[in-house]
């Protein structure tokens, strides 16, 4: 006869977690060099944020603009540069992740009539820019709210 | 340093790997995926830990990475109906959560299957427990609930467990 106490002593004596397969046993120590070794700037990819870091620069360029007095002149980075050169701006992070999950009571049923289980998610992303020139770094945090939807495959 | 910083998570996950598998598990279709899930996890909390040292993190907050990491990933429309094509891949006879410890172990086999029965919500308690060795306290931090609630859970799928076995048992082999 079966209790909870000696499901609890099978448990912990019958079953043991299944061990990584070979192959993601070496991405994850390769993975460990790669980190250790503080290699970022490879797995940037600077063709995506290209644009995004021009946006950030001329953004920056206009607040600098602002706040100068017209009598005073320094040598800015004019705009012409900033796209002629988008290099000069480098995007030092990137990050986006959920700060915080709440479980919807109710269910949902979609088009389909397939069973779902509705999360409120917030999520948060953040890019970091610098530009080399003027030393100046400006982050663009991203902060909104979603539902998630997650399949519910048992009862 | 770094090669040291290195050694330390490499011998950390040679220690913790599989507890973090089997968690990953409940957040991805298949064994891939979820290795690619605690890959995830293990860059963010890298990333993280670097601010304190390097050091390895606590388990209660790889759990919640992993957690986090798996919530993200089902934002995604396309990994959503991915997983519902999946499904049937989690029956598939190769690809488990849970080895038995010794080999021909009918029991255990039954028992796994109750265990990968559970709702998710009672699952992953379990498997926190259990398999990854943590307080109803650190339970509760990990997933933002009571210790009670915890506590309760946990109770709940070790009766539900015993009354899966007990029913199959009874299918199997008749009430003698």
């Amino acid at each position: 006869m079966e209790t909870p106490e000696s499901i609890e002593r099978m448990l912990e004596k019958r079953l043991v977690p299944s061990a990584f397969s070979v192959e993601g046993s070496a991405a994850l120590e390769s993975l460990i060099d790669e980190l250790a070794e503080e290699s970022p700037k490879s797995s940037v990819k600077w063709g995506r944020y290209l644009l995004g870091a021009a946006a950030a620069a001329i953004a920056m360029f206009a607040a600098i603009m602002i706040s100068i007095p017209s009598s005073e002149v320094l040598p800015l980075v004019g705009v012409d540069d900033l796209f002629s050169e988008p290099q000069g701006v480098i995007l030092l992070e990137d990050i986006e992740g959920v700060v915080s999950a709440e479980e919807n009571e109710s269910l949902v049923v979609d088009a389909d009539g397939s069973l779902h289980r509705a999360w409120h998610v917030q999520v948060v992303s953040e890019e970091r820019f610098r530009d080399e020139q003027s030393g100046y770094e400006v982050r663009v945090i991203h902060p909104r709210d979603e539902l998630v939807l997650m399949p519910v495959t048992t009862f | 340093m770094k090669g040291e910083s290195g050694n330390q998570w490499k011998q950390w996950l040679c220690e913790n790997g599989h507890r973090l598998l089997l968690f990953a598990r409940g957040w991805a279709p298949c064994r891939e995926d979820a290795e690619d899930l605690v890959q995830e996890a293990i860059v963010r909390l890298w990333n993280l830990q670097k601010e304190k040292g390097g050091s390895p993190p606590d388990l209660p907050l790889v759990f919640s990475t992993i957690r986090f990491c798996g919530l993200n990933r089902h934002r995604s429309d396309k990994r959503r109906r991915k997983r519902e094509e999946s499904i049937i891949y989690l029956n598939d006879f190769e690809d488990v959560w849970l080895d038995p410890a010794v080999e021909e172990d009918e029991e255990a086999r039954i028992l796994r299957r109750a265990v990968q029965g559970l709702s998710d919500k009672l699952r992953e308690v379990v498997t926190m427990k259990i398999w990854g060795g943590l307080t109803f306290a650190q339970i509760s931090e990990t997933l933002a609930i009571s210790p009670n609630t915890a506590a309760s859970r946990y109770r709940y799928a070790l009766e539900q467990l015993a009354k899966d076995m007990r029913q199959v048992k009874e299918e199997r082999y008749g009430n003698a």
